[in-house]
């Protein structure tokens, strides 16, 4: 127990650095929306969110928030605050986000712990906690300010698993209805549900084929399948893909065949051998030809939807790069590294196998889900880099019962005292000499491992994965501290400083941080549905000045904001993002005119200086971003206009905007706002 | 083994004769051995089978509008079929006093 709450404290206070780093603020991107979503929800009540549409993103369209979320998180949040307020405790909404994902990953600490109890025993259940507490793959996505879906979408998912795993031994109802509802929990929160839902009736799938099958199976996989769809065709994003679209479908599949396997065994326990078989030929021939037909008509008239490009990415990686440059770009969407997994799970990648082997030596029914569950996320895991966090969790759990069941193994060859040697000598095996010694040398090397995974696990917390990304920091050259805090002040210019009905473009990172912080209408955000109006900025972020000022009328556009990391060495800015934006750009009809290879130099080089193709030096975006750079010093020893981060000086240095006028620009030049001017006065 | 080839042999004689004879088999079989109780509980499931089948051919026929509708009847009358099969499964082991009826039921705990 005691080892079990450290371990629940620890994970909690891992998650910390950025906080005492920086200051409690929401981290990156998304969890700026669901910052804002959380807001709305408790101020304005369930109701007014549900059926919440927003008409200040993605204009001219809006969007439905109510119904395009998964609102476990909000809700979760929400409930939270309404609690602490309840008893005077007055915890701003900020903090709560803010501190909600390390929270929840105690929670999952306490789950796994509970989790690996029920697959093999206590001792392997505390050290899978442990390792869970500290995982980078883990950490990454639910650091203190990471307020996003995955933060409580990793508990829901485990918490699920492990009433699953409870209600197939024991094959009652009253596990399965607990785990239809973790079930529902899991839906509401995150995306990812669809892995549960087909990892589940996998499991039972293995079971039938294995000839497991049994009446707390049947028990069990009917109640959480009934119960589970129900509820999660409650949530308004999911609707009625359950029983429409083909991700659900084996689910399905699984539970009509549960109900004419279990069928089958009650008839045969009635009949002889040779009647059975008769009876049976013929009801299995009937069912193919019924069952076939039914699922070609379906798919045929289109009632049963193919694949989605998300998911179906995952089966066929190549299909996002080829068909859907969006899905494509983002970077998380990126096959995996090996020296990603061994930085996000260390000691972990060698036991896992281990783990898996000792699963094998002890084959229960329990102990098969966990297997399929860790040889299929290690395929998701190595297609996408963001599902490494879907790995984490069964690689803690495997390693767990491999350090656990390894330890087991070699201490009872340690000769502790003189006193027990009597009743230590039945235990001991006689296969090999030295065994005192081999065990003690074994534990060491096992402990040896468990500290160098705490080191590291510590380590890459630290450096890598708390950022807040919107608050930046270096060192300058006498050893002090610089705060880069330019894109806080560029949101809170605008907001101060622009009227309330202003558009704003940019690029489509940092439309759910406009919306959050300078709360004012934007046309495209992180939601990335509409691929023809984010092709629509592309091509008017690609195209010269004039023909943008079409497309930004056109859109209402009053100012454009731009990153720009020339000045101060920041890489993630919107020059280094340009050729994706060229691609987007060209790839509808209206951007035809776009092509990729005319911002290219003739030997195929992407550069800004002299060099580079005229197309590029004189496109809207490099002149937002190189306005008034070509008078300003960078480096000692370079020219005016060095750009620090592609270190070349720009080609198109002293030239003047004509359709747009310099609004702000942040003190170290990461964010730039121009205003776009009015049409003239008189006709030309 | 040559049990079988006779059995095989009479089939090849009179197929469906044989099948009939023994869903006869099965219902005669079915009416000695189970007690009251389960008859009850199978009357009842035959009933929510009918109910549901009902639903799904008047769908077919008429249009899926309103689906939620549809949906919601259609899945009651599941849940509700498989929550009686579940009640039967523990009135059968409770009234039977070895383990004949639950198949392939594993005695060893998992």
């Amino acid at each position: 127990m005691l080892v079990l709450s450290i371990a629940a404290i620890l994970s909690f206070s891992t998650r910390l650095f950025s906080v005492l780093r920086f200051e409690s603020v929401i981290h990156e991107f998304d969890p700026y929306f669901n910052y804002r979503t959380t807001r709305y929800l408790t101020e304005e009540g369930f109701y007014s969110f549900h059926n919440w549409f927003d008409d200040r993103a993605w204009y001219p369209l809006g969007r439905i928030i109510g119904g395009t979320i998964y609102p476990g998180l909000m809700v979760t949040s929400a409930v939270f605050y309404h609690a602490l307020w309840f008893f005077n405790i007055t915890i701003d909404i900020r903090n709560v986000c803010v501190f909600l994902a390390p929270m929840f990953s105690s929670f999952t600490t306490l789950v796994t712990y509970w989790f690996t109890k029920e697959l093999k025993d206590a001792g392997a259940g505390l050290v899978a906690a442990a390792m869970i507490a500290i995982v980078p793959g883990y950490i990454s996505r639910s650091v203190a300010g990471s307020y996003d879906n995955e933060g409580i979408a990793i508990f829901c998912m485990l918490l699920t698993y492990a009433l699953w795993i409870k209600s197939v031994k024991t094959g009652s109802l009253f596990w399965s209805c607990l785990c239809a509802l973790a079930y529902f929990y899991m839906v509401s929160s995150w995306g990812g549900y669809v892995f549960l839902i087909n990892l589940i009736p996998l499991h039972v799938l293995a079971l039938m084929l294995t000839g497991r099958f049994s009446h707390r199976i049947y028990v069990a996989y009917s109640a959480v399948y009934c119960i589970g769809t129900i509820l999660s065709m409650q949530i308004s994003f999911v609707g009625f893909q359950p029983v429409q679209s083909s991700e659900h479908m084996a689910a399905l599949g699984v539970f009509g065949l549960c109900q004419m396997h279990a069928f089958i065994d009650y008839v045969r326990s009635k009949l002889s051998v040779e009647q059975f078989n008769i009876l049976f030929r013929s009801i299995v021939l009937m069912g193919a030809v019924v069952s076939l037909s039914v699922a070609a008509i379906g798919t045929a008239t289109g009632k049963i939807s193919p694949w989605t490009g998300r998911f179906y990415s995952l089966l066929d990686p190549s299909y996002a790069k080829n068909n859907i440059p969006i899905i494509a770009s983002v970077s998380e969407h990126q096959p995996t590294t090996w020296s990603s997994f061994y930085f996000d799970l260390q000691m972990l990648t060698i036991m896992f196998p281990a783990g898996l082997y000792f699963c094998f030596n002890r084959l229960t029914d329990a102990n098969i889900f966990i297997i399929m569950y860790g040889v299929t996320s290690i395929y998701f895991a190595g297609v996408m880099v963001r599902l490494m966090l879907v790995l984490a969790p069964v690689m803690c759990i495997l390693s767990g019962i491999g350090v656990s069941s390894t330890l087991n193994t070699y201490m009872k060859n340690l000769d502790v005292s003189r006193k027990d040697k009597k009743t230590s000598k039945k235990n001991v095996d006689h296969t090999y000499p030295f065994k005192n010694e081999v065990a003690t040398g074994v534990v060491f090397l096992v402990t040896a491992f468990l500290i160098t995974y705490t080191f590291h696990c510590t380590w890459v917390t630290s450096e890598a994965y708390s950022s807040p990304s919107i608050v930046l920091s270096a060192r300058a050259g006498d050893g002090g501290r610089i705060i880069f805090d330019d894109f806080r002040e560029a949101y809170y210019w605008l907001r101060h400083n622009t009227p309330e009905d202003a558009k704003v473009m940019s690029w489509w990172d940092y439309g759910y941080q406009i919306t959050a912080m300078a709360n004012r209408t934007i046309l495209v955000d992180n939601n990335t549905w509409n691929n023809t109006h984010i092709s629509r900025v592309g091509q008017a972020m690609a195209s010269t000045e004039d023909k943008a000022y079409e497309i930004m009328r056109e859109l209402d556009v009053n100012y454009v904001l731009v990153i720009f990391g020339g000045l101060t060495g920041y890489s993630s800015d919107d020059i280094n993002k340009f050729l994706w934006m060229v691609r987007i750009g060209g790839s509808t009809d209206r951007g035809a005119h776009i092509k990729e290879a005319d911002y290219y130099t003739p030997q195929g080089e992407f550069r800004i200086d002299k060099e580079g193709s005229p197309t590029l030096l004189n496109c809207l975006m490099y002149k937002m971003c190189y306005y008034r750079f070509g008078e300003v010093y960078t480096e000692g020893g370079k020219p005016t206009g060095y750009d620090r981060v592609r270190n070349a000086e720009i080609g198109n240095k002293n030239f003047d905007l004509d359709v747009l006028e310099e609004a702000y620009t942040t003190e170290h030049w990461l964010v730039r706002i121009y205003k776009v001017k009015d049409l003239d006065n008189r006709g030309a | 083994m040559s049990k079988r080839g006779d059995t095989s042999a009479a089939l090849k004689s009179a197929p469906s004769e044989n099948l009939v004879s023994v869903l006869k088999k099965f219902y005669d079989e079915y009416m000695t051995s189970t007690s009251k109780r389960l008859k009850i509980v199978d009357a009842y499931l035959v009933y929510i089978l009918f109910t549901g089948v009902i639903q799904f051919v008047y769908c077919a026929l008429v249009g899926t509008f309103p689906f939620n509708s549809f949906l919601s009847g259609f899945i009651s009358t599941v849940g509700s079929f498989v929550l009686a099969v579940c009640l039967r499964l523990q009135l059968s082991s409770i009234s039977s006093d070895r383990v004949v009826w639950c198949f392939h039921y594993r005695p060893r705990s998992c």
